[in-house]
């Protein structure tokens, strides 16, 4: 069962009425009492075949007070969003009650959803994938240049735990001679600005791409914390 | 790892007992750097490269960082096709022109990240007609841009050229940008190919003898790093005046296919 539909609220809303005297012609002022009786507050409802016992419990089991209606085959409840259990207590011939029991939840359409969950935090580990463009290569600073050529950085890279793939230039791209594995990675920096640097996690998943850092110490506080 | 002092006489005459210059397995270079006939050829001037050429100052710093990042050829070299222990042998064929070349382009694919492939020296023999023949560098480079060299074993000595054919599979390994350096300029233009990140293809008149220059060092006085083809397990360390090679030509890239 759900928040308490429009059409609900204005069949509630005569039912009360219909229990409660008015009179506004002659001009004198009646107590009435409205739902929900303060900000914050919803309406729940049910309804039985035939009369009988209503209990509602809110969390921790917590009693909520409940208005009985139609003699007791509707029942009226207010609380704050949340899960409510509504016990019905049909007449019993044995003196055995067997509740039924539903659950609802009262919802606040009004407020925005809760934002998600943060991602977890990566795994830290990485398939490292350079794509370069070799023909401009000496265009690249001396300390970039080293990132690509260091075969020191690698074994370093190898030895925290992530995989260096292979430095791949752009031209393979262009003539088609592209490896089946590599595409992916290189579908990711299609249209990018090269050189690029791309990264999988060690285990698989998604593939981002930044640009190449400009030294081995910037490459290392990037796979320490990739921006998102 | 033998080292070599040019300066010394004895030391000299090891070096042309191991290779009689007399055998004429490398002919001087027919162009000039720079000239329109060279660039023809695909030799480009590495002065038309200035972000990549060091000054004098910096080549004790630049080499000695190259060292502790491993971004020498040698590095690679040793990482890929001629690990330590590796013998690499022309062994009597008058054939150091294409086992230095051929060297050269291994060194530049795994520098480029490519999956090592082993190829023939041996394969380039087209380029004298099979003969038993020296050539000149600036041949092997316009065969190895064009063609390409076959896979093979790197120290066949086959010269049947039914085993070598001129088809599409030796064109995966062609060679495509080399830079040519300047023979007044030798000393600047090696240290800063090398530190570039690129071996270099080169040859000694006083030798006639061609090699590969894959790194050097300075330890009380500069070492010039050379993988040789006689059969050595490691590469020789030259000293002195006349370890400043003659002709080099750094090969910087090869082609995609």
């Amino acid at each position: 069962m759900r928040r308490l539909p429009h059409s609900w609220a204005v069949l509630a809303a005569c039912l009360i009425c219909s229990t409660i005297p008015i009179s506004i012609a002659s001009g004198q002022s009646e107590q009435i009492d409205v739902f929900p009786s303060e900000a914050g507050k919803l309406l729940g409802a049910a309804r039985a075949q035939q009369p009988g016992g209503w209990l509602v419990l809110g969390e921790g089991f917590t009693p909520v007070a409940v208005q009985v209606l139609e003699g007791g085959a509707v029942c009226l409840f207010e609380a704050e969003a949340g899960t409510y259990a509504v016990l019905y207590f049909p007449p019993s011939t044995d003196g055995i009650f067997q509740p039924v029991v539903r659950v609802v939840e009262l919802g606040d359409d009004s407020q925005p959803p809760p934002p998600p969950p943060p991602p977890p935090p990566p795994a830290g580990k990485y398939q490292i994938v350079m794509v370069i463009d070799a023909d401009r290569l000496d265009n690249y600073p001396p300390s970039q240049r080293a990132v690509i050529n260091s075969l020191a950085l690698r074994n370093e890279l190898e030895a925290d735990g992530h995989y260096f793939y292979e430095v791949v230039d752009a031209r393979a791209i262009e003539s088609g001679s592209v490896p089946e594995k590599m595409r992916p990675f290189l579908n990711a920096v299609r249209g990018d600005e090269l050189p690029r640097l791309v990264l999988a996690p060690i285990d698989g998943g998604a593939i981002t791409d930044y640009p190449l850092p400009l030294n081995a110490d910037d490459l290392k506080a990037l796979l320490e914390n990739p921006p998102r | 790892m033998n080292t070599y002092d040019t300066d010394n006489p004895a030391d000299v005459a090891k070096l042309l007992e191991l290779h009689p210059p007399s055998n004429y397995e490398v002919y001087p270079r027919r162009t000039r750097y720079g000239e329109p006939a060279a660039i023809k050829l695909g030799l480009e001037p590495v002065d038309a490269v200035p972000d990549v050429l060091l000054e004098p100052d910096q080549y004790e710093d630049a080499i000695a960082e190259a060292h502790q990042l491993q971004t020498l050829p040698i590095y690679h070299m040793y990482h890929t096709w001629r690990p330590k222990g590796t013998r690499y042998d022309q062994d009597g064929l008058g054939y150091c022109w294409t086992w230095s070349g051929t060297g050269c382009l291994q060194t530049c694919r795994a520098m480029e990240d490519k999956d090592h492939v082993e190829l023939a020296p041996v394969s380039m023999g087209y380029l004298v007609g099979w003969a038993n023949r020296g050539n000149y560098l600036e041949s092997f480079i316009g065969g190895a841009r064009q063609d390409g060299i076959y896979p093979g074993d790197m120290n066949s000595h086959n010269r049947n050229r039914s085993q070598w054919p001129m088809d599409s599979t030796r064109k995966k390994y062609r060679l495509d940008k080399v830079w040519d350096t300047n023979r007044s300029d030798m000393v600047r233009h090696c240290h800063s190919i090398l530190c570039y990140g690129r071996s270099l293809y080169i040859a000694y008149n006083w030798w006639s003898h061609a090699l590969e220059l894959v790194g050097i060092k300075y330890n009380g006085t500069r070492e010039w790093l050379i993988s040789n083809s006689h059969n050595e397990d490691d590469v020789i360390v030259l000293t002195g005046s006349r370890a400043v090679p003659d002709e080099a030509y750094g090969f910087i890239s090869t082609v995609q296919v």
